[in-house]
């Protein structure tokens, strides 16, 4: 293993800079709080109660577009974390980049399950159905189908390479779904849904744009806060799983001598001796 | 057998399925994606005068139901001759770009789908269809398109799924959400201009998608191809 295979920050003794320290997990979820309870208080109490007939139940629309835009924000990092890896080659396809991937498609996956389940609601108070078959909705329930087949094919692949090259195509190829989604009520105009934010400017009073870009801007903190949660998490793991292989690896080559010379059959692993690379002691 | 010994063989089994969720989410986006075909075919036919004659059935979305599932039979054994010959390694080897071996791959998948269209279009209008061959020409840009799309996304997948387990229920639940935009245009297309006799101008839209949708599929296997299959 190479020391920087292994080093990892998550269990490393070396203390945060002032600026990493403003962009760990811990600072990034402090941050979408903050911005999140901001944006609550402004969509309640500043954003003015909807003119149509909507009426109170548009308040849902402060979350429910934002986590929409956060789930699509969170696949096109899935779509860019792929590329990364690929353009790094088959060989270290399983990586940093590999981990943002499975961590940004996992979240996206999340978010969707969140925009269904405020959709469904909205949808019930402004058109009186739970579900609609127009084509946003459509669209992302596709979206939503597609990114779940991506841990169906990578479960099926046993090899870790393999597997990382195999997850990232896919999510390459999956990402065609989300401009679909994205452009499905600009296009197909039999739709229900409403188109909020157009080319020329958003259907809404200021303070209305002002709760929303809050929220929306919550919603991107807390995707970043649980990224690096994720990312960190899965480093860790790798981390844990090449130390042990390391030990395997030593246990297998047999027993090696103690300080007096002596084979003992733990060898230096046993003995809580530095992991080549890791700079930690296993004890 | 005792009661315990079934209960533990049952719990085994749960528990294994539990872990990976690989067969019951497999079966929820197929039973989904399913769903979706059959609205999107059910709703392009619903206003149409054959819907109306009180027969219940879409032609449209029939026909591409069809389509869809013969195409994953075809699609699902694009490498079966090397795997079962042992001799993909052979291919690979192949002083040919990547690139080149998938577009030979995916125009074999195109032709045999163009194959069984021509067979199953005359034998579906004359079954289920009363309208004339001037209609059913026009069918031909549409499904042509289509077929292309299928063809490289269906290619593309077959490739990645290569040294997958169970790779025969995992192709279908990662092809099949991929290919209901391109089912959507096509189902709806296919209405217009065979059911409704519309002329070709006014599916211009969806047949821009199908081309769009079938130049970005191919894309991607030009960008991705090479890794894919050298890994």
């Amino acid at each position: 293993m190479t020391a920087d295979e292994t080093r990892n920050p998550c269990i490393s003794a070396v203390p945060m800079s002032p600026r990493e320290r403003l962009y760990s997990a811990p600072a990034l979820f402090l941050w979408a709080a903050l911005v999140l309870v901001a944006g609550v208080l402004l969509a309640f109490l500043v954003a003015p109660i909807d003119a149509s007939s909507m009426g109170f139940s548009q308040k849902i629309f402060y979350f429910h577009a934002p986590i929409a835009e956060t789930a699509l924000v969170a696949f096109g990092v899935s779509f860019v974390s792929a590329i990364v890896s690929l353009r790094r080659g088959a060989e270290h396809a399983s990586g940093v980049g590999e981990q943002l991937e499975v961590a940004a498609v996992r979240l996206g996956l999340v978010f969707s399950g969140l925009v269904l389940v405020t959709g469904m609601i909205w949808g019930r108070a402004a058109w009186g159905v739970w579900w609609a078959w127009e084509p946003r909705l459509t669209t992302f329930l596709l979206a939503v189908l597609v990114y779940a087949a991506y841990f169906v094919v990578r479960a099926a692949v046993d090899d870790e390479g393999r597997r990382a090259v195999v997850g990232s195509v896919y999510a390459i190829v999956a990402f065609v779904t989300v401009p679909i989604t994205f452009f499905a009520t600009r296009y197909l105009p039999e739709g229900l849904h409403p188109v909020v934010i157009t080319s020329s400017g958003a259907r809404m009073e200021g303070s209305m744009v002002l709760a929303f870009v809050v929220c929306t801007a919550g919603m991107l903190l807390l995707l970043a806060a649980l990224l690096r949660t994720e990312v960190t998490i899965a480093r860790a793991q790798a981390h844990v799983s090449r130390v042990k292989e390391e030990i395997e690896r030593r246990q297998a080559a047999g027993p090696a001598p103690d300080r007096a010379g002596v084979a003992t059959p733990g060898g230096a692993a046993e003995r809580g001796e530095p992991m080549e690379g890791t700079g930690r002691s296993t004890r | 057998m005792s009661r315990r010994q079934y209960l533990a063989l049952v719990r085994r089994d749960l528990l294994g399925e539990t872990r990976r969720l690989q067969s019951l989410l497999s079966m929820v986006i197929f039973a989904v994606v399913a769903m979706v075909v059959l609205h999107y075919g059910w709703h392009a036919g619903a206003g149409s005068a054959w819907a109306a004659d009180g027969s219940g059935a879409v032609p449209a979305a029939m026909l591409w139901v069809v389509f869809v599932f013969a195409a994953l039979l075809g699609l699902g054994r694009t490498f079966a001759h090397e795997r079962e010959d042992d001799c993909l390694d052979a291919l690979l080897l192949l002083p040919v770009d990547r690139f080149v071996l998938f577009l030979a791959k995916a125009t074999t998948n195109l032709l045999l789908l163009v194959v069984l269209q021509a067979i199953v279009v005359p034998v579906f209008a004359l079954f289920f269809l009363d309208v004339t061959a001037w209609r059913l020409l026009a069918f031909v840009p549409v499904a042509l398109l289509a077929d292309v799309g299928m063809a490289a996304v269906g290619t593309l997948l077959a490739t990645l799924v290569l040294h997958a387990r169970s790779r025969d229920l995992v192709l279908p639940v990662a092809l099949l959400p991929l290919l209901v935009p391109l089912l959507i245009a096509a189902t709806s297309a296919t209405e217009a201009v065979v059911d409704q006799g519309a002329g070709l101008g006014s599916i211009a839209g969806r047949l821009g998608f199908l081309a769009a949708y079938d130049a970005v599929m191919l894309l991607v296997a030009w960008g991705t191809y090479d890794i894919l299959v050298s890994e």
